[in-house]
């Protein structure tokens, strides 16, 4: 579903992200870990086409963010880690912007609407205006809106932060639903218990690069995630 | 140990500056960026020097020259002082109570009245800039004009930079006002604007009364300072600062600075409550969810674009303004069989201009036309809701043509209602009524395609308040000078050739300068623009 390769970004003379190459399967919740200022932001950020790249190739389900852009965005989702939303919108009319930039028809995304807003408990509030929800309710919206179009990627930046536990359970049973259709999964995450349990494949980056990937019970072995992370970033 | 409120300051200071690219590694561009600044500052510096200079002119030519002289300063104090309130209404409450950094300055270890006193003096300097631009040029020339005297040089410098402090903190009181009295009214920011029109129209019409302005200025300066000091007590302490009295400059200064002191010592007691006023929103948690209608790319992104727009008092009052003003105008005059129609009439019948009169009018609506679009600000304004545009399967140039729709919508239907009543009410032929709107709504539209240009190659879009984007910003400094330009582009070759070709000739000739201009234009902004486009982040 994503094929980074040898993906590099740089700020300046700072190299961000560098050499960077992963594939992630359908049926993948694959998981991205890394210290603060590793690049796991960057990376995700490139992916999505929210900023240019310098070197590197990034495929879509076979299709160019760069050389295809609109057909490649059109089949992801992506929250960022802090959703900043138009506050003059209310819920609602934002979700109805979002399923006309995608091109969703009536009926497929009032159900959408109705069954991911009752989901995560918002649907009385969708009248209202942005400004007026906390932080938790701005990014529970900002993940009805990317799954009421239906995506066959999910592209999250720590998605659990804000997250209250029951929309955070909500946001996992999503995301196995998903992955068993033929979806799949990418996201960042400090919550090295979460990865653990919730990804079948993981990434570890340290200052750009990527040191370790694979299924996460052969990165793990016989030990904790959070061990086999202390000692990566410590070399 | 530094006063904490000092430290504010000078961060922000420091950091509007190193945003303006004044300060940083890259000497060419901070060059660059200062030169444009200066040139800015003497472009409109220049207009207030013409007008000082045609006021003294004028007077000098009096028996009484010498004691009306110091008047000509208190008037334009006076209307810089209204303006500076004016303009501190409606961006008041963004800064003192809405800005992006409150939240965290509130969690540190600082008193409200130091943070309060710093976004006061942010508000202070952006006022600052236009009172040294209106009258250091006065100054000048007042000093050329009158006796020379060390005290009253001194008292102008120091009035010059006193003068900002008192309207400055009206109009934040008349803000901090409105932000409680509105905190609970849905369409507040609709009653802001309308209410803020409303004072310009007032204010327009004060000015509008004055028939042959200029001569009644210099006829009637007493009168006019004796009016001005009845209604803005300073206007007297100005008046005596300038003409040498230090008693005068001292409690001129004492009486701008402890009321501002005062203020913000209450208003800092109040601060949270007003935050929450400010960002009190209607909330209603009984929506039902019914049939959702779909809309296009391009119609939802003009939508949410409209939606965006209008959420903004402060946005639509520095642009709109002046088309809403002049419709505003028209329309009264012709309840009112007076207003400037009324007046414009006179002068046709006064003097000999009717055959450039189309022409006059053409310009006018056309000047108007190009100040009111609203792209120069439409990417800055994004901030950090960039990502929404930028991760969506939409393409670049729906992105631009929903922009450029909002100044359309708005724009098009005011130069209509303009030409119909000038139509109306002049008997222009329907040849003549078809340049009338032509030749200014295309030159709203190559208007509105440079202004997102401007903010494309000059983005700001980690803003802290919108005050920041809308009024401070370079994008909407350099727009402004572009707008002038294509205004004066195609009116100045109008004027210099309608003696000795047909109107009609130079009508189709400045129609067709703007056809090519929307054709180079737009191929800009669909190459460059997007190029730009796709480079921007968040820190830009």
């Amino acid at each position: 579903m994503i094929e980074i390769k040898s993906l590099t970004k740089k700020y300046g003379k700072k190299i961000a992200v560098d050499n960077l190459s992963l594939n992630i399967e359908a049926g993948d919740i694959y998981g991205f870990i890394g210290h603060n200022g590793a690049g796991k932001t960057t990376t995700i950020k490139s992916i999505t086409g929210v900023i240019p790249f310098d070197e590197g190739e990034i495929l879509i389900d076979g299709i160019s963010i760069v050389k295809d852009s609109i057909a490649a965005k059109k089949l992801f989702a992506y929250i960022p880690d802090s959703p900043d939303l138009y506050p003059s919108m209310t819920g609602i009319k934002f979700i109805n912007f979002i399923c006309d930039i995608y091109e969703i028809g009536s009926k497929e995304r009032q159900e959408n609407i109705k069954k991911y807003s009752d989901l995560f408990e918002m649907t009385s509030v969708l009248g209202s205006p942005i400004s007026s929800y906390s932080h938790g309710m701005k990014q529970k919206l900002a993940i009805i809106s990317a799954l009421s179009h239906d995506p066959k990627l999910l592209i999250l930046d720590e998605p659990f932060v804000g997250l209250d536990p029951k929309a955070s359970y909500t946001l996992k049973e999503i995301m196995h639903e998903l992955c068993n259709k033929g979806g799949a999964v990418f996201f960042s995450t400090h919550v090295l218990e979460v990865a653990e349990k919730l990804c079948n494949k993981i990434a570890i980056i340290k200052n750009g690069k990527l040191v370790r990937t694979g299924a996460t019970s052969e990165v793990i072995g016989d030990n904790s995630l959070e061990h086999i992370f202390l000692e990566l970033i410590k070399e | 140990m530094k006063n904490k409120a000092i430290i504010l300051v000078k961060n922000a200071i420091r950091t509007a500056l190193t945003n303006a690219k004044f300060t940083g590694e890259n000497t060419k561009k901070k060059y660059l960026f200062i030169g444009l600044y200066i040139f800015l500052v003497i472009y409109m510096g220049g207009f207030s020097f013409a007008m000082s200079f045609l006021m003294f002119d004028t007077v000098r030519e009096q028996a009484s020259a010498e004691a009306l002289l110091p008047f000509i300063p208190v008037i334009m104090f006076f209307v810089t002082s209204v303006f500076i309130f004016a303009t501190s209404i409606f961006s008041a409450s963004g800064v003192l109570f809405n800005a992006k950094d409150l939240e965290m300055q509130l969690a540190m270890p600082i008193s409200h009245f130091s943070i309060l006193s710093c976004k006061f003096m942010g508000l202070y300097f952006m006022n600052l800039i236009f009172s040294l631009m209106i009258l250091i040029p006065n100054c000048i020339i007042y000093f050329v004009y009158a006796p020379f005297n060390a005290v009253a040089l001194i008292g102008y410098i120091v009035a010059i930079f006193i003068a900002p402090f008192l309207p400055t903190l009206l109009g934040s009181i008349l803000s901090a006002i409105m932000t409680i009295a509105l905190r609970k009214f849905r369409m507040k920011n609709i009653l802001i604007i309308l209410a803020s029109i409303a004072f310009f129209v007032v204010y327009m019409q004060f000015f509008m009364n004055i028939q042959n302005s200029m001569q009644y200025i210099t006829q009637n300066t007493e009168a006019l300072f004796n009016s001005f000091s009845s209604i803005y007590f300073p206007s007297l302490f100005f008046y005596k600062s300038i003409t040498g009295s230090l008693v005068h400059i001292l409690l001129y200064i004492a009486t701008s600075l402890i009321p501002v002191i005062i203020v913000i010592r209450i208003m800092a007691i109040y601060l949270s409550k007003f935050i929450a006023a400010a960002n009190q929103s209607f909330v209603k948690s009984n929506y039902k969810l019914t049939e959702q209608k779909t809309s296009t790319k391009i119609k939802a992104a003009t939508k949410k674009e409209l939606t965006q727009y209008f959420s903004s008092a402060l946005y639509v009052l520095n642009t709109a303004i002046m088309l809403i003003l002049l419709t505003v105008g028209s329309i009264y005059s012709i309840i009112s069989k007076s207003g400037f129609i009324n007046i414009l009439t006179q002068i046709i019948e006064e003097n000999d201009i009717s055959e450039m009169f189309l022409m006059v009018l053409i310009s006018a609506i056309t000047i108007t036309a190009c100040m009111s679009s609203t792209t120069a600000h439409s990417i800055s304004i994004e901030g950090s809701r960039l990502w929404i545009y930028k991760s969506a399967p939409i393409d670049e140039k729906n992105i631009f043509n929903a922009k450029i729709n909002v100044s359309m919508i708005i724009g098009l239907p005011l130069i209509f209602i303009n030409v119909v009543i000038f139509t109306f009410v002049f008997d222009f032929s329907v040849l003549n009524m078809l340049f009338m709107i032509f030749i200014p709504s295309m030159a709203l539209y190559v208007a509105a395609i440079t202004g997102l240009i401007v903010n494309l190659a000059m983005p700001k879009l980690n803003w802290t308040n919108e005050a920041m984007v809308i009024k401070q910003s370079k994008s909407a400094l350099v727009s402004m000078l572009c707008y002038i330009s294509i205004a004066l582009l195609i009116i100045i070759p109008g004027f210099l050739l309608f003696k000795i070709i047909d109107q009609t000739i130079i009508l189709s000739g400045a129609s067709l300068l703007l056809v090519v201009l929307f054709i180079i234009l737009r191929k800009v902004l669909f190459t460059y623009g997007i190029n730009k486009f796709n480079t921007l982040t968040i820190d830009s």
